[in-house]
């Protein structure tokens, strides 16, 4: 059924493909059975599993290629909200599937389709009617999309160079300058990420809806499961409620619990790719979160902040290969040269403007970072960062870079 | 590209703005043609998978 959406260009294909997820929404509501469950689940995933993992499918049993088959731009989350809605209907958190409009906007509402957030069916579909125009909630939603855009057009747009530069020569760069390139990416994936969150949670406060958190201080958590509870938060609440809860959670023996969280992690890394590398990334948070309630020194933020920061770097890298190498020449002659130094710098721009580049993204990121740590004392100045927000974008917005991290998953 | 995503909060923006002027029982339909317009953007115009906006 799903296949449909597959089809290249298939713009009709993917409004029939809502029709019939709608239809056996429809359909599940009416019998609501664990074989029900599977058939409606399996055709929800198939195509998401058909088009991502269709390189590691023996070319005899199928070939996308000869189908003309393609990966549909948001496949991944769209994936996600049918299971989710599926789940919620099984379970009984919603009385009957919602109406077909409803569940279609549910599935594929323009700001929410290519990354999320995640929201739940119930809390999608009861706004549905009473969203309105609200003053109060309009300056909000204003202020996120321009704090969304500083934190894409300067910030992560502003750090990819750099960190394109150190991937593309990680063999010949000094160590120095691949510590700079890591950090520099977890500020990007996190500027990058909650940027697009912050802007499609801005527009849905504009239309007068209320979206899900996806962000809330993530580098300044203390231990791997706060930093889950804080990081794309509707992901790991969708993984937390349809893969760890019902795989047992922790109410379950200590083996078991630290499978379910590895298992849970794995699904994780899968989902946001097909590499060893997003599998390592997965198991190595999973083992973590189960470190993070048995070692207090883990729940140290700067300590679950560099942990977290090594991590991105499989996530960022092609392949496992490049990880390992990098992780090799980042502990191997780690220098402070004043040589080191100067390649670290330079590598910003690659000429005289090094400095001058190097201080403007480090104020993005101070502002982020202020802008942060005012949140995460629930402290509220809007006005004075509205300001310093609509100054930045003007003056160094980075147009002409690359599309959001995010759209690709 | 980046000019995409100024497009993609510009078109965000007039779908806001029609949204709220419409009559009531018309903006599930404003919503609704959204989706159909982002979603051929992204999918069709772009080649299949691609992306105009972001």
């Amino acid at each position: 059924m799903s296949v449909f959406l597959l089809l290249r260009g298939g713009g009709v294909a993917f409004f029939a493909d809502i029709f019939l997820s709608w239809l056996l929404a429809k359909l599940l509501a009416r019998n609501r059975n664990r074989i029900a469950l599977t058939v409606c689940i399996t055709l929800a995933v198939l195509p998401l599993v058909l088009t991502k993992y269709a390189p590691f499918i023996p070319s005899t049993l199928f070939a996308p290629e000869s189908l003309a088959l393609v990966a549909m731009a948001g496949i991944s989350f769209y994936t996600l909200r049918i299971v989710s809605c599926y789940a919620d209907i099984y379970a009984g958190k919603i009385d009957d599937a919602p109406g077909f409009a409803d569940y279609a906007l549910y599935v594929s509402l323009f700001t929410q389709i290519l990354s999320g957030p995640i929201m739940r069916v119930k809390d999608f579909t009861g706004q549905v009617d009473s969203a309105g125009f609200d003053s109060g909630r309009a300056s909000q939603g204003a202020f996120l999309i321009l704090s969304g855009l500083v934190k894409k057009l300067v910030v992560a747009n502003m750090a990819a160079s750099y960190v394109d530069s150190v991937h593309a020569r990680i063999s010949t760069l000094p160590a120095l300058c691949l510590w700079m390139g890591a950090f520099l990416y977890a500020v990007q994936i996190y500027a990058d990420f909650s940027g697009y969150s912050d802007i499609s949670n801005g527009v849905m406060l504009l239309l007068g809806f209320r979206s899900t958190e996806n962000f809330s201080t993530p580098y300044f958590a203390q231990g791997f499961g706060d930093f889950w509870r804080r990081w794309h938060i509707s992901l790991s609440s969708w993984l937390r409620d349809y893969v760890y809860i019902p795989l047992g959670g922790s109410r379950c023996s200590g083996v078991r619990h630290f499978v379910n969280l590895l298992a849970t992690f794995a699904v994780s890394g899968l989902w946001h790719g097909t590499g060893g590398n997003f599998l390592f990334w997965g198991l190595c948070h999973g083992l973590l979160v189960w470190l993070s309630s048995k070692l207090k020194l883990i729940r140290n933020p700067a300590i679950t902040f560099l942990l977290v920061m090594l991590l991105w770097i499989p996530f960022r890298a092609s392949g496992m290969s490049q990880a390992l190498t990098y992780y090799a020449r980042m502990f191997a002659g780690l220098s402070l040269s004043t040589s080191a130094i100067t390649s670290m710098i330079v590598l910003f721009t690659g000429d005289n403007t090094c400095v001058l580049y190097a201080c403007v993204l480090f104020a993005g990121i101070l502002a982020m970072f202020l802008h942060d740590m005012a949140a995460f004392m629930g402290k509220d100045c809007p006005f004075a960062f509205t300001m310093l927000f609509t100054v930045m974008v003007i003056l160094f917005g980075r147009m002409g870079e690359s599309a959001f991290i995010y759209a690709r998953f | 590209m980046a000019e995409n995503i100024l497009k993609f909060v510009a078109f965000s923006l007039i779908i806001a703005a029609v949204y709220h002027v419409v009559p009531r029982s018309l903006r599930k339909c404003v919503l609704l043609v959204a989706n159909a317009v982002f979603y051929v953007s992204i999918s069709t115009l772009a080649g299949g998978g691609g992306s105009v906006f972001c």
